[in-house]
């Protein structure tokens, strides 16, 4: 009996000590990791401040900051295949193309070209190199490399990705190596914004001893094999993927940078954190796991933090628009007149304010506003025009009565607030007594399939730029065939000849009448209803600086920088 | 029976039920008509591409074969190629999914044993207002959401007080183990690997980043524990033994604690099993609110990437793992217990 | 013999009305169960607004006299979508309570009844599926038909029945030697009128109580179904999808919209639990 009672008690003597050395563990931890941060920092501090310590500034920088989203690369970080925000925005960190935007502007500066020139007829580019850029590995640049990474753009012909996906495959003809620092591109006819294709992603050069000619560069876990990258700011230390999703990105300064004698990029060291949702990457933002968030937060977040000195809301022109979508396919959407109807009848102010609380703008013009050419096209038909709408309706044979009855679909898990905005078009559109809404909404993955195989009726789609040119705001929507990934089945002869107008004419005055022309056209035709645009926002803490939102979409972590 | 018949005949009674268990969760994704190839792409994809997905997949066979051929892969270890990117296999992923659940899984069954059997000693002790309102703390911890009660705690300690990571399980890059003899020993147990290599500030990290997910769920969890405690200390109270220490006038403290909670405790390991689903559908719900890379997080998100046989491996893996600890505990239970094997 | 026959609405009226321990519980667990079946079903009727409708207030604002439980994100009323918010959810559970029972129960009852090796086969199928976690078979069968009260209830459903098959097997084995079971097989009954007219009754209690704990895990899985984001349209009112949303806005302070919707979960699971903690308390004294 004695020996029993003595075990029972040494039991219980050993779990009560294990849990006082967890509490007691912890609290060592919650107390020792605040010094510990600021003794990291200090030695930072001196070490980047001691060969200036004469200087009159006593400002000391972190080299290292925390950036939270809740995007992840879709699938890789190979221009030949990455056609998603976030593989974008990485490969735009990670890379350079031959020219690139200054930043908080829509002006093409040069990168890894110096010069350029076009030929008379237009078709025919030519860009002279930066000399003495090398990859990590030392391989150098020049242009067998521009050349090589063009050709194997064509060789792989992703049809899902970038390339393919701006038609820069039937937009270059060849590409000439003209002598080791000097590359030309011909086209197979003019093409106005060539300059800007020339900064987008498709075209910036990779490295060839990775990326082979004819296999896209998958996530391998081992960051040299599987990055085609390397002549941008940051190199690619750390990548953790993990079903099918990111778990954290690790960058640190490219010592190769062609700017690198500039100073860039301003932190040494950043790492990016994968969150689940705007919920965790909140909480994450709120308990200082994270320096920076940027996309998605939610409006309310956004809100709630416009009034926190702890914090600092960043805001850019938002270049993202989201519109409403009618299959013409779908009876009775190939009648125009439930068409305009519709347009009519919603209400911009009801999503702009009571879904995303003033953090959006009324969009009037698939071409977003404050890019060029944009024209107010959609407001002839004003917000909530019920008089006009009920017209119309009573013209297309409804009434209160026979109502038109539809469902309009939207998709989860991708954009914010679709049921928010869903909602607030089916109270507009009941609003006029003659529309009975029914709403349904699909998984991301689902929402696609439906939309190509027909089976929607309205739904909503939204669209980030490829590259800042108004081109790309009006021919993805419209093709000739009236699918493209929309499935409008929209075709109007005099929309496919505009668009091929517009991809050809360089002279501005030109391109302001067909633009206008195009815009008016959608508006009276609307098989699209645009809704709203986007503003982007990143919220920091008030220590950083450098964060630069514009009209480019790109998040440039070079310029990043944040006070100890 | 003896122990070593009963062990026995408690093992070659699972193969079957394993085997039955994986029967299911291939019909149940089998049965739908078509090829789930479809599913993930588009309708209008190339035919072609669809049916070298297919051919690769395996999908064209006959669904005999496709069943052979799955348990056959099973027996080796494979448990598919996943649906999505390259056909990189199911398996390697899911083991590296696995700690981070099993992880999560030890902590919060940890703080359900202490809390429940602390609460539910607690209550017989006192008795009175006391034991009912730790009863009905038993009752309304089980009746509620875990990813509710990981809500409070994210917002109080990680938003309020700013004591604890409300995301992940590591800040920076995990520790890695240790190399004994040439061995390399890692077991993707961050708190574990962490003491192994000797690094305690790694240990703090990880294991700061543990404490609120395995609150969450040992809460919700300890419920059970609790009532199971109380029942059994109830009856062991009663039982002449402890009448009879009583009787030699041996202090109620140590009469609880030494006689009634020790014969108490043995139960509480059957309960362990029993729990055990609900502390995986649990850990689903935890992973998902903290961001924590573990096994359910992997299960939600190759839903959502339409990925089926990742959807399929990651089940059967849980299946196989679930029949497996049962039989372990009732094992033990039998050890424990000779009165078991009778 | 005459013999007394079970009538359930008897059953619940002595439980709540008759002495004994657990009352206390069980008339807690029925008013509350009576008092959310009520509200869902004449939301229609008391529910001050539209539940869906966005801009009824200004967002996220804290409960106030004319929104007693204050509005969401997009200016909805709380209070009318808790109203209206128990009626998805309690159907699932519903549902899935009366599928499960309606295969589990008679299954169990004839495969007892039968015995031999019918009975070992199906029981150790039932064994295989009783601890697999509902919620991950329940992702698994929505992942594949897609989402609607009926998937969710089946897939919920699967891995109850055998907790039903189980305890009506153990309770038939032991009733099925008794006399009168016997004296009825004598006077040429056939089997099914035996099971069901002579057996079943007896059992009802045992199966109305795995019926609650069935009720609470199947409310708490619906819940955790819409919070991974496999639950119903986001669109409709609904606790789950609310708790779900409402966690997007808590960290920015709107501590009402889960505060309502977390509780209204917590008590609906709360008063099944409590019904079959009443009556395993009065079925065995050992936890009183």
């Amino acid at each position: 009996m004695k020996l029993k009672k003595r075990e029972a008690v040494s039991a219980a003597t050993v779990i009560a000590i294990i849990v006082i050395i967890l509490i007691a563990a912890l609290i060592v931890y919650l107390y020792t990791t605040t010094p510990q941060q600021t003794q990291t920092t200090t030695t930072s501090t001196s070490q980047t401040t001691s060969p200036t310590t004469t200087t009159t500034t006593s400002i000391s920088y972190r080299d290292k900051i925390v950036i939270g989203t809740t995007d992840s690369v879709q699938s890789t970080i190979d221009p030949a295949d990455a056609y998603d925000y976030f593989g974008d925005n990485i490969i735009q960190n990670l890379g350079e193309g031959l020219v690139n935007y200054r930043p908080g502007t829509t002006e093409i500066v040069p990168a890894l070209a110096t010069s350029w020139s076009v030929s008379p007829d237009g078709k025919t580019w030519t860009f002279n190199l930066r000399q003495g850029v090398k990859f990590a590995d030392g391989t150098p640049f020049n242009a067998t490399v521009v050349k090589y990474s063009i050709d194997r753009q064509f060789k792989i012909d992703e049809p899902e990705g970038p390339f393919a996906g701006v038609g820069l495959d039937t937009i270059i003809n060849r590409t000439v190596v003209n002598s080791q620092y000097q590359v030309s591109f011909v086209l197979n006819q003019p093409t106005s914004f060539f300059l800007s294709l020339a900064a987008f992603i498709a075209m910036y050069p990779v490295n060839p001893h990775v990326a082979p000619m004819d296999r896209i560069v998958n996530y391998t876990g081992n960051v040299n094999t599987e990055n085609p990258n390397g002549l941008g700011p940051y190199i690619l230390t750390n990548w953790v993927r993990s079903g099918g999703k990111d778990v954290e990105m690790d960058l640190t300064a490219n010592p190769n940078y062609w700017n690198a004698s500039a100073g860039y990029p301003k932190t040494k060291n950043i790492v990016i954190k994968f969150f689940t949702d705007s919920a965790s990457l909140n909480l994450a933002l709120q308990s200082g796991q994270v320096d920076i968030a940027y996309r998605q937060l939610s409006p309310t977040d956004i809100q709630a933090y416009q009034g926190n000195p702890n914090f600092k809301v960043w805001t850019g022109p938002g270049t993202f628009i989201q519109y409403l979508v009618f299959n013409e396919k779908q009876k009775p959407f190939d009648n125009v007149l439930v068409r305009k109807a519709i347009a009519a009848a919603i209400d911009r102010s009801l999503i702009v304010n009571t879904v995303f609380l003033g953090q959006v703008q009324p969009l009037y013009s698939m071409i977003p506003a404050g890019m060029q050419y944009h024209v107010d096209a959609f407001k002839v038909y004003g917000d909530a025009n019920l008089a006009y709408a009920e017209n119309l309706l009573q013209q297309a044979g409804y009434s209160q009565t026979n109502k038109l009855t539809f469902t309009l679909t939207y998709p989860t898990g991708h954009y914010q607030s679709t049921d928010g905005i869903a909602q607030a078009i089916k109270q507009a559109l009941e609003k006029t007594g003659m529309i009975s809404v029914n709403l349904a909404s699909e998984p991301w993955a689902n929402y696609k399939q439906s939309t190509s195989a027909d089976q929607l009726q309205v739904y909503i789609y939204g669209w980030y730029p490829d590259f800042v040119d108004p081109f790309d705001y009006t021919s993805p929507f419209l093709p000739a065939d009236g699918i493209g990934f929309l499935h409008t089945h929209y075709v109007n002869q005099n929309m496919t000849r505009l668009i091929q107008q517009a991809a050809s004419t360089s002279d501005s005055s030109q391109l302001a009448s067909i633009y206008q022309s195009i815009q008016q056209l959608i508006a009276s035709d609307a098989p699209l209803v645009p809704l709203f645009q986007g503003i982007s926002v990143a919220v920091s803490s008030p220590k950083v600086g450098g964060i630069v939102l514009d009209a480019t979409t790109i998040f440039r972590y070079w310029l990043l920088w944040e006070t100890a | 029976m003896g122990l070593r018949e009963y062990i026995l005949t408690r093992v070659i009674l699972t193969i079957p039920m394993v085997f039955i268990l994986l029967s299911i969760v291939f019909f149940v994704m089998r049965i739908l008509p078509g090829n789930p190839v479809l599913l993930r792409f588009e309708k209008n994809a190339d035919p072609q591409l669809i049916a070298s997905y297919t051919h690769k997949l395996g999908l064209d066979k006959p669904l005999y074969i496709q069943y052979i051929d799955y348990i056959n892969d099973l027996f080796h270890g494979n448990l598919g190629l996943s649906m999505s990117g390259d056909f990189s296999p199911v398996a390697p992923e899911i083991m590296s999914r696995f700690p981070a659940t099993l992880e999560l899984a030890i902590y919060s069954t940890l703080v359900a044993i202490l809390l429940g059997i602390g609460l539910g000693v607690l209550g017989v002790a006192k008795r009175g207002k006391v034991d009912s309102a730790i009863k009905l703390y038993g009752i309304i911890s089980y009746a509620t959401p875990v990813f509710f009660v990981g809500m409070v705690l994210q917002i109080v300690f990680g938003v309020f007080l700013h004591v604890l990571p409300v995301y992940g399980r590591y800040d920076g890059t995990p520790p890695s183990g240790i190399t004994v003899a040439g061995i390399h020993i890692q077991t993707g147990l961050y708190t574990l690997d962490s003491l192994l290599s000797g690094n305690f500030q790694a240990f703090l990290n990880s294991a700061s980043h543990i404490v609120l997910p395995s609150i969450a769920l040992g809460v919700v969890i300890s419920g059970v524990f609790v009532r199971i405690t109380r029942a059994n200390m109830l009856e062991t109270i009663r039982a002449d033994f402890v009448i009879a220490a009583r009787a030699r006038g041996l202090k109620e403290r140590t009469v609880l604690l030494g006689y009634a909670l020790k014969n108490a405790i043995l139960p509480v390991v059957t309960v362990i099993g029993l729990q055990f689903a609900i502390l995986v559908s649990g850990a689903v719900l935890t992973e998902t609110e903290f961001s924590i890379q573990g096994l359910g997080l992997y299960l939600v998100d190759r839903v959502y990437f339409r990925d089926y046989t990742a959807v399929q491996g990651t089940v059967v893996f849980l299946a196989i793992i679930i029949t497996t600890v049962s039989l372990l505990i009732d094992i033990m239970y039998a050890y424990l217990d000779p009165r078991v094997r009778l | 013999m005459k013999r007394e026959y079970f009538s359930p609405s008897r059953f619940i009226f002595y439980s709540i009305l008759g002495r004994g321990y657990g009352r206390a519980f069980i008339v807690a667990g029925f008013s509350i169960i009576a008092f959310l079946s009520t509200m869902s079903i004449i939301a229609p009727f008391i529910s001050p607004h539209d539940p869906t409708k966005i801009g009824i207030g200004p967002s996220n604002s804290p409960p106030s006299p004319s929104f007693p439980f204050g509005t969401d994100q997009y200016g909805r009323d709380m209070l009318s979508r808790i109203i209206w918010g128990g009626r998805f959810i309690l159907l699932v559970a519903f549902t899935a309570v009366l599928i499960c029972a309606s295969i589990g129960v008679p299954i169990g009852l004839l495969s007892s009844y039968i015995g031999g090796n019918l009975d070992r086969s199906v029981s150790l199928i039932m064994d295989s599926v009783y601890s697999f976690p509902s919620l991950i078979l329940a992702v698994m069968i929505i992942s594949i038909y897609g989402t609607s009260v009926i998937n969710e209830a089946l897939a919920i459903a699967v891995v109850y029945i055998p907790s039903y098959f189980r305890v009506v097997r153990s309770q038939v084995l032991s009733i099925k030697e008794l006399q009168y079971v016997e004296a009825a097989k004598c006077s040429g009954a056939n089997t099914l009128s035996i099971l069901f007219k002579h057996i079943l009754p007896s059992i009802i209690s045992s199966i109305i109580v795995v019926a609650t704990v069935n009720f609470a895990d199947s409310i708490l899985t619906t819940a955790g179904l819409d919070f991974i984001g496999l639950g119903l349209p986001v669109n409709l009112p609904d606790w789950g999808i609310d708790l779900t949303y409402g966690r997007f806005e808590l960290a920015s302070g709107s501590w009402w919209v889960i505060l309502s919707s977390g509780t209204m979960i917590l008590l609906a699971a709360l008063g099944f639990s409590l019904i079959s903690e009443g009556y395993a308390e009065r079925q065995n004294p050992k936890i009183r």
